[in-house]
């Protein structure tokens, strides 16, 4: 039975393949140290064509050879006013290309041009050493360290100092939790319910910003930011899971990078927090493949509040619950030393 | 093939939604195919693209485990066709649900046909029109190719110019086509659909099939312009399995044993209406609706003529980005504040198919049912004006509908959300096996027949919807029942209740009606007294005098009344 995984490991081995949508050039070679924000391939982005009636231009009969009159072939770079077709006589004519470009096709007199255009560049997404190449597409990315998956990602990159010494204080952060000798931290806390306390942060010019979980009301607000901002619990009021927090703690003032790429569900990319140590020793993860005893979950949708437990175990048949439902289930013993039965479809196994 | 004779002793039907894989296993018991049993796997998207494979055989598995038969080989391949040591099964049906919405560029002659029919086809399954380019777009002809290239499109659905006619304006729009997939690296250019003028097809086709992957079907033109030739269909079926085959591996190879060809569940949807408007011969369109995780399917049939249209939200995912939050909390008979709502709908998105279990995620999500409806019948609608609001009869159907226990709280959501008109039945289909039975249709006509006989689906109840320009408090209507002991219950209706009148389960019953001042019941025919049988369902008769639409208060307080009494009344 699939299962759905959230990892929350404080020393481990990351590998990320870092590829783009489609053919471009990559900028990097194996075994070459790379930065979060460095460029590590790039591909024109979408470009504007150009559609040219050579016949109709320079005023070519229908009984001609068209071909004769241009100068240009197929997959040639052209620039702006250069020559593309002429045809001589009493009254001389041209044609000449509009644009800076490169000509796709020639096809009876019709010719299309692709304008030159800005490129789409791939940054690293994290601190890391390069050690494989996918030609044209992009590279493998490997390290060291901590890793914290999120839920929800703005889609910047980004790195910088940690700032998390605020989290133990309080749930929901506070203006005065701030001030200007933090400025141009990633900055940590576990709720955001205002927009005063964005605010604040932005006067501090954030390279980052970790968030445990907003309501939804400042969903518009959080995704316009420019920085890096990813979620851990999601939306609502839950701070972030402890965890994630003894990870983040441990971590204040070292050097993290913030991938806040956003979930698609068809091909399970998630937002993720890296911590690269220099220590070399780190294993990687282990994908659980089912539910077992022992497993720590995260319960969603059942109203607990921490939401986290141990798997006690799992029935073997589906069960009962108050509401008349009939599903899967387990028995989870909760951080308050409860013991609730949940069905499996509302766990999450956090793997550390 | 002799039906009759029922060949196919046993049947697997396979089901792929979002989040599961369900396993239908039919056999013949007693001459007839009953449902035996269901098989189960959850599904949650991961890197290894052999992961909806792993989902079904684990979900075929579970089937082994329940009825002590092997289905798959040691190599893994699905046994087909059944064994005499009983394991295997003789045909194989595969449906799908949801998923990547593949994006199509419609690239056709005239709007009010040829293009009017593409948009039909795409927006009857798991895609979506991302352009359309006509002959009479006042766009440049570089702005068109821009626009076409900028919308990404996976395919492009090439369409227009009746056999016979001119072929100027359809070579002129191929040309756009070719410069198109021209100026795309080979491996980034979309796949070409050619669906016009039949004369052309070669020379055009000849054309396209060196610069890209390239299909014929039939002439869309001629198809109905309420319904697309079935042809037609199974054409674009086709393709879009293939782009489904290259994204999850192991699934060509898996679906070679199928019967039929991998169908949309929305098609099999469609199917099933067809099926239900043969059944039920009425005047009135039949209006079936399948609710899942990231889509909502409606198909409304009559007379055998079926028109499907697929909206691309559902429970968890699609409703966000257009949600007007009023429109759901108006259901919800608690003060739960709006960003409370927002919360957990926000949420529902990131963790998707839990099970709601605490009172405040019920009552959303019976608000959501609601919004989900009443938005999917006004889309509908407005790409099919000539449908009314009177439907003969509705059925529901999705998994979604097995997560609410008391089956009256189903029967208020769809009084709720579609607000029907008239005199209907309302069916529900908790096992969301509808659009499995309706793809199955085509490889053994008579399964489905034998399986809805059963029972399968259950009848709620006949429902009678007065319309009435009266004040709420007035009396509308009078009714008479003639009971099967001969005795007669008489009650009459005032506007804005509901009444709940209990009938005998599956018996037919006289109803004799007198509609009072400015009331009808059948808009058609002004009728103020007539006589009606009616079959008795698992909740009886429903007699809905609200107004249409549905005035709610905006008020807190009256309104957790108003909608406590409705459901007091159901009960």
């Amino acid at each position: 039975m699939s299962i759905r995984v959230s990892y929350l490991s404080a020393q481990t081995k990351i590998k990320r393949n870092r590829l783009l949508p489609g053919d471009g050039h990559v900028k990097v070679l194996g075994g070459q140290q790379v930065k979060a924000n460095d460029v590590i391939a790039e591909m024109e982005a979408h470009q504007k064509h150009m559609v040219l009636n050579v016949r109709d231009s320079i005023n070519v009969s229908p009984s001609e050879d068209i071909n004769h009159f241009i100068h240009r072939k197929e997959l040639e770079w052209v620039d702006k006013g250069d020559l593309i077709a002429e045809k001589n006589g009493l009254f001389k004519r041209v044609l000449r290309s509009p644009v800076k470009g490169k000509i796709i096709s020639i096809d009876n007199g019709i010719i299309l041009i692709e304008s030159h255009s800005p490129t789409k560049k791939l940054l690293a997404g994290f601190d890391g050493t390069v050690v494989e190449i996918f030609p044209e597409r992009g590279a493998a990315i490997e390290t060291t360290g901590a890793l914290l998956q999120c839920v929800w990602g703005n889609n910047y990159i980004g790195s910088g100092t940690l700032l998390s010494s605020n989290l133990t204080s309080q749930d929901i952060s506070d203006p005065t939790d701030f001030d200007m000798n933090m400025r141009g931290a990633i900055f940590s806390v576990n709720i955001i319910n205002s927009i005063g306390i964005l605010n604040t942060i932005n006067q501090l010019n954030p390279r980052g910003l970790i968030i445990g979980s907003i309501p939804a009301k400042l969903f518009p607000i959080i995704r316009s930011q420019k920085y890096p901002i990813v979620l851990l619990e999601g939306f609502g009021n839950s701070p972030i899971n402890k965890y994630a927090l003894d990870i983040l703690i441990q971590n204040n003032n070292q050097h993290v990078c913030i991938n806040a790429q956003s979930i698609r569900r068809d091909e399970t990319i998630r937002p993720e927090i890296i911590i690269p140590s220099e220590s070399l020793i780190g294993e990687e993860i282990i994908h659980p493949v089912e539910f077992a005893p022992g497993q720590i979950v995260r319960i969603h949708d059942m109203g607990i509040e921490p939401n986290l437990g141990t798997i006690e175990k799992i029935y073997n048949e589906k069960i009962k619950f108050d509401n008349g439902i009939f599903a899967n289930a387990a028995n989870i013993m909760l951080e308050s030393s409860m013991n609730i039965n949940c069905p499996l479809s509302n766990l999450e196994i956090l793997v550390r | 093939m002799d039906f009759k004779t029922q060949e196919f002793k046993s049947v697997v039907a396979i089901n792929i939604d979002i989040n599961q894989v369900k396993v239908f296993l039919f056999q013949i018991v007693a001459g007839q195919y009953s449902l035996i049993a269901v098989g189960e796997s959850e599904l949650y998207f991961q890197h290894d693209p052999s992961f909806i494979i792993k989902g079904i055989h684990s979900a075929l598995y579970h089937l082994e485990e329940i009825t002590n038969k092997r289905f798959i080989a040691d190599d893994k391949q699905f046994i087909i066709p059944s064994r005499k040591d009983g394991t295997g099964a003789d045909q194989l049906i595969l449906t799908y649900n949801g998923g990547k919405f593949l994006r199509v560029a419609i690239v056709g002659i005239m709007e009010d046909s040829s293009i009017r029919n593409a948009e039909q086809l795409v927006n009857s399954t798991y895609s979506k029109v991302v352009e359309i380019i006509g002959l009479n777009d006042p766009r440049n002809q570089n702005i068109r190719i821009d626009s076409i290239i900028r919308a990404d499109p996976d395919i492009i659905l090439f369409c227009g110019g009746s056999d016979q006619g001119a072929s100027h304006s359809v070579l002129q729009m191929a040309n756009i086509v070719s410069l198109v997939c021209k100026s795309l690296p080979f491996e980034k250019r979309p796949e070409i659909i050619y669906a016009a003028n039949i004369e052309l097809q070669e020379k055009i086709c000849r054309n396209f099939e060196k610069i890209a992957r390239t299909h014929t079907t039939k002439n869309i033109i001629s198809s109905d312009k309420n319904e697309i030739e079935p042809d037609i269909r199974d054409d674009y079926n086709r393709v879009i399995n293939e782009f489904r085959y290259r994204e999850f591996s192991g699934i060509k190879d898996f679906c070679s044993f199928c019967s039929t060809s991998p169908m949309p569940r929305s098609h099999g949807i469609a199917n099933m209406a067809k099926f239900f408007s043969h059944i039920y011969k009425s005047s009135k369109e039949v209006l079936l609706i399948d609710i899942s995780s990231d889509s909502t399917t409606m198909a409304t049939a009559k007379s055998g003529h079926t028109a499907a249209k697929v909206i691309p939200f559902g429970t968890d995912f699609g409703y966000l980005a257009e949600m007007n939050i009023n429109l759901l909390k108006k259901w919800i008979p608690k003060p739960i504040s709006n960003d409370d709502i927002k919360d957990y709908l926000f949420q529902k998105t990131l963790f998707t198919n839990t099970l709601s279990l605490t009172e405040n995620a019920q009552l959303i999500d019976r608000g959501l049912i609601r919004y989900i409806l009443s938005t999917a019948l006004q889309k509908i609608k407005s790409s099919q004006p000539s449908i009314g609001n009177s439907f003969e009869p509705i059925i529901i159907s999705g998994d979604i509908f097995s997560q609410i226990p008391d089956e009256r709280d189903i029967l208020l959501s769809v009084l709720d959300g579609i607000q029907p008109e008239g005199i209907t039945t309302i069916i529900v289909d908790k096992l969301g096996i509808a659009g499995t039975l309706g793809a199955i249709a085509k490889a053994n006509p008579l399964l489905p027949v034998q399986i809805i006989d059963s029972g399968i689906f259950t009848n709620l109840g006949t429902v009678i919807c007065p319309v009435s320009k009266q004040k709420g408090g007035t009396d509308i209507i009078n009714l008479r029942i003639d009971r099967s002991n001969g005795e007669q219950d008489r009650y009459t209706v005032k506007k804005g209740n509901i009444l709940k009148i209990p009938l005998e389960l599956g018996k037919s019953t006289k109803l004799d009606i007198q509609c009072l001042k400015d009331t009808t019941i059948d808009r058609s025919k002004k009728k103020r007294f007539f006589s009606i049988e009616v079959e008795g369902g698992q909740h009886g008769l429903i007699i809905d005098a609200r107004s249409r639409p549905i005035a709610i208060a905006e008020d807190g307080v009256i309104r957790t009344n108003q909608l406590e009494n409705w459901y007091k009344a159901i009960k």
